[in-house]
This record gives C-alpha cells, sequence and structure tokens, in this order.
C-alpha cells in the first residue's frame, strides 16, 4: 500500500542578506527530513520552537517552498504536480492551526467558511454544500444553526471544533495538526482530543500531529519523530520512544516535563542533573558543525563536533541519529553515563 | 528556605473585589478574594483563562485600565503599605523596588528601542539610585547570575537578537534589579518549550533560596506549580475555591473544580482517557444564586444552586465546597 505521505529529503532553506556586499546567509530550516505516514497512521512531531516542525506542515501543505527533495501524497509528486492535478490532491490532505482566534475570518458566517474550501476545491456547490456542512458540524460535535453565526460567538474550544469542521470538508486521507490544541484551556483540550480519536477511528484519516506536550503526542500518536534544528533525530513508536529514548536530546525534552505528584519535584530535579540540556538552542543561521545538538548534549564525545551523526536504525522502523548508537560510540565514557541515565529515566514515576 | 522568616506575611490581600463594565453594568472579575503571602514563600494561583487570577495580580499594582474597571472593595498590603490607596506616585516606588515582575510574553515588557543592559540598568538606577557605571555593572552581574552566557556582551544587544527563554531570563535579571520582596510571576513559563521552562522553575527555586524574596506564581499549568510552589490557590470565575499546602491540594483536593483540573493533566505514558471538565467558565457578567461551578459539577445537588457557598476553613485549609465533608475526591493520577 502506497503510504499517504512520504516525504524524501525534504529541504526547505531560508537565505537572508543582512547588507548589500554581507554574505548571504542560509538556513537549513528542514534539513533532508525522511518521513511516511501510512493510511490511517498518526505520526506525532515534536521538538524546540525553531526545531522546523511547523516548517514541514507549511511544506506539505505548500505554504512554504520546498527547495529540494520530494514530497508524495499516495505515489503522487506534489511538488510537480499543477493546476487542476495539484487541486485533486490538495484536498486529500488538510491543516488545523495553533489559534482557532486567527485562523477564522472573521467576517465570515461559519456557513460560508466551511462552503468556501468545497468552493475552492471545485466540488459541491448550493444546497449541496450547505448540507454537508451541517453534517460536518455535527460531527465535531456542534449544532447545524450554529452555520449562520459568526466566529466571535464561539469560545476557544468550539473555534477549534469549527476549524476541524472546515478541515473535515474536503473529505481528506490526512489531516495536519499544527499545535491544535496547545491554546486550549486544560478542561476544553480533553474534549477536543477526543474528537479527534474519534473523528480518527470513524473515518480512517491519517494524522501529522505537531505538538510541544510529549505526553498529549505520546496519545495521539502511533509513531513519534523528534526534530531538532530541521532534523529527525529520532523517530520510533510512540511508546518505545517515550519510555525508552534513543537519542539525548529526546531525553531532555523528557527530563523537561514538570512532574505532579508527591515526590515528583526530587524526581525531577535528580533527572535533571542527569539529562538536562544546559544551555540555549544553537543560532540557526550559525548551526554548530558535526552534530547540531553537540553544544547542548550532556553526552557530548569528541566525534560529535566534527561529525554529523548517520542515521542508525535501532529496530524495525526505530531510527536515531546519533554517535551513542553507532560502533564509533560503544564502550565510552559517555554511553555508560547515558545507559545509567536512561535507566533512571525508564524507572516509573514515584508519584501516587 | 530561611525558616524563621516564615509566617511573616510580605502580602496580605483582603476581601479584594475588582469589576469590570460590562453591559449588563459592573460585574465582578474577582469577588471577594483574601490570601496571604508570607516572606520566602512560593505561592501558586491556578485557574484557566477567565478565572480572574491575573486581573487580580493587575490589580493590586495598579496596573488595570482606569475605564472599564475598578477596585469593588477590600485591602491590599504590602508589609505596611497599603496598595490600593496608593497615590499613583506611590505605585511607580512600589513597582520595580518593593514588587517584581515577569509576565508571559517578554516582548511586550521589553523596549526594543534600548539595549538589554540599559534596560536593567535605568531600572537599578531609578529605584537605588547608584551611578551609571554601577547600574551597569549590575545589570551584567544579574544577566550572568540568570544563566545569559557572556553576560557583558549580551548586555550591549537588543532585544530583538534573544530568544524566547533569553528574553524571559533578561526580563527576570531586570525584575531582580532591585531585589524585590516579592516577585510576581504571571504565566512565565506558558509561551516556552518545555527545556527552557524546566531553566526558569530552577532558577526560580534557586533565586528564593538564595534571598529573602518571596513568589507569586500564576499559572494555568498545575505540573508547573506542583514543582516550585509551597502552597496553591485555586480560583474559579472569580472566586478562590481552594486554597492548601501543594501536597494536600494534590493529594486531597476538597473542590470538584480542583479535582477536575487535576484530572485533566495528562501524564507521560499514561493510559486513561482524557478527562476534562464538562462546558466552559462562565463569562464575568454571569449571576448563579448558588455555587458558580454548579452547572459544571459532577456532584452538584440541589442545595448546591440555592445560596453562594462562603469559603469555609479547616486544619490550615480552605476550600468553597457544601458537599466536602462526604465527597472524597480524586487528586493527582
Amino acid at each position: 500500500m502506497n503510504p499517504i505521505l512520504n516525504l524524501e529529503r525534504v529541504t526547505v532553506e531560508f537565505v537572508r542578506q543582512r547588507a548589500v556586499g554581507r554574505p548571504r546567509q542560509v538556513l537549513h530550516a528542514v534539513n533532508e527530513v525522511d518521513l511516511e505516514i501510512a493510511p490511517g497512521e498518526a505520526v506525532g512531531l515534536v521538538g524546540e520552537s525553531g526545531s522546523g516542525k511547523s516548517t514541514v506542515a507549511r511544506a506539505i501543505t505548500g505554504l512554504n517552498p520546498v527547495t529540494s527533495g520530494a514530497i508524495g501524497v499516495d505515489g503522487n509528486s506534489v511538488l510537480r504536480a499543477k493546476g487542476k492535478d495539484l487541486r485533486m490532491l490538495r484536498r486529500r490532505f488538510q491543516m488545523v492551526f495553533q489559534d482557532p482566534y486567527s485562523s477564522l475570518d472573521p467576517s465570515m458566517s461559519i456557513g460560508s467558511t466551511l462552503t468556501e474550501s468545497l468552493t475552492v476545491h471545485g466540488l459541491e456547490r448550493g444546497p449541496a454544500a450547505v448540507e454537508r456542512a451541517a453534517d460536518m458540524l455535527l460531527a465535531v460535535g456542534l449544532r447545524s444553526a450554529d452555520l449562520a453565526k459568526y466566529p466571535h460567538e464561539f469560545s476557544g474550544g468550539q473555534r477549534q471544533r469549527i476549524a476541524i469542521a472546515r478541515a473535515l470538508m474536503t473529505d481528506p486521507d490526512l489531516i495536519i495538526l499544527d499545535e491544535a490544541v496547545s491554546a486550549l484551556d486544560v478542561s476544553t483540550r480533553a474534549q477536543v482530543l477526543d474528537l479527534l480519536q474519534g473523528l480518527r477511528r470513524d473515518r480512517r484519516l491519517a494524522y501529522l500531529f505537531i505538538g510541544h506536550d510529549l505526553a498529549v503526542v505520546q496519545r495521539m500518536s502511533d509513531r513519534i519523530a523528534v526534530m531538532y534544528l530541521g532534523r529527525i533525530v529520532e523517530v520510533g513508536p510512540a511508546d518505545d520512544v517515550i519510555r525508552n529514548p534513543q537519542h539525548p536530546y529526546t531525553a531532555s525534552l523528557l527530563a523537561s516535563v514538570p512532574q505532579v505528584g508527591s515526590r515528583g519535584a526530587e524526581r525531577a530535579a535528580e533527572l535533571r542533573r542527569r539529562l538536562h540540556v544546559r544551555a540555549d538552542p544553537p543560532d540557526p543561521w550559525n548551526p554548530p558543525s558535526g552534530c547540531a545538538f553537540a553544544t547542548r548534549c550532556p553526552f557530548v564525545m569528541e566525534m560529535c563536533r566534527a561529525e554529523t551523526p548517520p542515521a542508525v536504525e535501532i529496530a524495525s522502523e526505530a531510527v536515531s541519529r546519533c554517535h551513542l548508537a553507532t560502533d564509533a560510540g560503544r564502550g565510552t565514557e559517555s554511553e555508560a553515563r547515558w545507559d545509567r541515565a536512561r535507566e533512571f529515566l525508564a524507572m516509573p514515576s514515584p508519584a501516587s | 528556605m530561611n525558616t524563621d522568616l516564615v509566617g511573616q506575611h510580605v502580602l496580605d490581600i483582603n476581601h479584594l473585589t475588582v469589576e469590570f463594565r460590562t453591559v449588563s453594568g459592573w460585574s465582578p472579575a474577582v469577588r471577594d478574594l483574601s490570601l496571604t503571602i508570607g516572606r520566602n514563600e512560593v505561592f501558586g494561583l491556578v485557574g484557566e483563562s477567565g478565572s480572574g487570577k491575573s486581573v487580580s495580580a493587575m490589580s493590586i499594582l495598579g496596573l488595570l485600565p482606569r475605564r472599564g474597571t475598578r477596585i469593588g472593595g477590600g485591602h491590599v498590603r504590602l508589609g505596611k503599605t497599603d496598595l490600593l490607596g496608593a497615590t499613583s506616585k506611590q505605585l511607580d516606588q512600589v513597582r520595580g523596588s518593593r514588587v517584581g515582575m515577569i509576565f508571559q510574553e517578554p516582548m511586550t515588557s521589553l523596549n526594543p528601542a534600548y539595549t538589554i543592559g540599559e534596560q536593567i540598568a535605568e531600572s537599578v538606577r531609578r529605584h537605588r539610585g547608584a551611578t551609571r557605571r554601577q547600574a551597569w555593572d549590575r545589570a551584567v552581574s544579574l544577566l550572568s547570575r540568570v544563566g545569559i552566557p557572556t553576560a557583558a556582551r549580551n548586555a550591549e544587544r537588543y532585544p530583538h537578537h534573544f530568544s524566547g527563554g533569553m528574553r524571559q531570563r533578561a526580563m527576570i535579571a531586570m525584575a531582580l534589579a532591585c531585589e524585590p520582596e516579592l516577585l510576581i510571576a504571571d504565566e512565565p513559563t506558558t509561551a516556552l518549550d518545555v527545556t527552557v521552562q524546566a531553566l526558569i522553575l530552577d532558577l526560580i527555586a534557586e533565586l528564593r533560596a538564595e534571598s529573602d524574596m518571596s513568589v507569586l506564581l500564576i499559572t494555568h499549568d498545575l505540573a508547573v506549580v506542583s514543582e516550585v510552589a509551597d502552597r496553591v490557590g485555586v480560583m474559579y470565575a472569580g472566586e478562590l475555591v481552594e486554597q492548601a499546602s501543594t501536597a494536600d491540594v494534590f493529594n486531597a483536593p476538597q473542590h470538584p473544580y480542583t479535582s477536575g483540573l487535576l484530572s485533566s493533566i495528562l501524564a507521560l505514558d499514561s493510559t486513561r482517557e482524557f478527562a476534562g471538565i464538562p462546558g466552559s467558565v462562565p463569562s464575568v457578567d454571569r449571576e448563579f444564586p448558588g455555587c458558580r461551578f454548579a452547572d459544571r459539577c459532577a456532584f452538584a445537588t440541589d442545595a448546591c444552586t440555592i445560596s453562594p457557598v462562603a469559603l469555609r476553613r479547616s486544619a490550615g485549609r480552605i476550600h468553597r465546597c457544601l458537599r466536602s465533608d462526604e465527597l472524597v475526591l480524586e487528586g493527582a493520577r
């Protein structure tokens, strides 16, 4: 079966020249990223801000031009398709953004917002379009009477439901959710996550779920990919990545998650002592040579600053880009410390 | 923590009511809020958006817009100073010298036209009367203290050169410039990555340990509070609904809203269902005859909807639930 989405060595570069006569600088916002999503599969994409995860989403949807590489949807190249063919492909994947306040046009009724995407894609018009819009509102837990209302009449959670209904209008195979629940209050967030899981089950949707809350991403995803400074540094089955991370950056992210519970603070302190990154992310316009994480990695070795680590297959479907996973890293002092830190991380939380 | 100083109140909020003008007249956004913060204590004030937690903090420093808002009643004391009765000149003196503030978006509080060092030095000079040279040196040492690398060089850079995490640390350096008695941190880590959040939380804990400073930490994130706060107050729809030590709130909440918030925290590697609280926070002008949470509460009975529920106190804990004696509520899992 064709993957519904296939990224092959996708690179997105941004170029700037700060003044006439000064050298042009190139930023690799996305650096040779490979990623496949099977039909009906949910893949989580995590990483700090600036890691390039949103740029991946924007490259797929055509909001950012791709410098090199290939993006395929169900075997068809999105980058080469033009005109009608491109529109046909585009309606198979939709995007939901973080901020439900700025992603809905305040001057358009919910009905017009929803039917617009059908018109754009040359699908149903008139009463059939309105009927479909009403169905989608029901599917996301709103009422067909809401079609006549405007965005300001809804709460944040309801607006995000509307954005999801809009994404469903073209009957897509894949929805890209870019921090789709991050702006919501905790009590409404759960409702929207429940809705997304139900929709995925009922409609066999594939998700690219971009988020910074690792617990939420784990629950929503079959696989997780971790990005750092434009590269995917680790990918694997969601539970494996969380329980037994293969890349020190993933472990650092996990160690940074606040721990709830009576002894949570003690455990958090110990985790951070062993695993936490010490410095700020490097300037992406001026990335370090070798492994981009070397400047912050608690387990950094000499080879890390010299050579970019290769992608090493740890198990089937699990890949880490770290020298510790290669033959060269074996038997080093860093590896011993890394193994102990991972054991500590894997210990069950003492909370309650 | 310097234990012999704990117990002296740095901040004393007494029956504070803050009102917003709405179409239906003046509506209370903060209702009869009372809380105290002891010396060197970290107090976490928690709630969803619309709960009144930020409005409370803004009002005690006179930072709410004059049009459309007013203090409906109550007293706020910082040590011996009455803040609500203070003139704007007196408040100016308090802000920045006795109380430091950090907000969610540091960019709105930093002036893009001045270097980071100039802004911190300005604050030092204004409140401490230091010379330019002394103030600049202090700015550099503060930046270095909050973990800004090569502080002397970075002090000469502008806010837009800084990453979000560095800006937030620069804000903290500025807030600390005059060794405040109280640091008010309003969602200080909400816009930051988890890695940077961990650095900031560690920094707040260290700063508290090395001085007498007290902290009012305002956040919607219960996990953040559980790591750094000594006591927690939970606000809902303008009211304090529960207040107790952090351990008590997390292990044995006494208000169903607190329990709902705790169950909506999703832990790593948890297998349970997503849990939320049905409905949403009511708008400020909505009046309820009884408990303001009753229409979202799974445990509400008819008695809850008849008359307002007063705060109840027992064994150092405060809560606002009629049924707390009979209910056994779930804590953090």
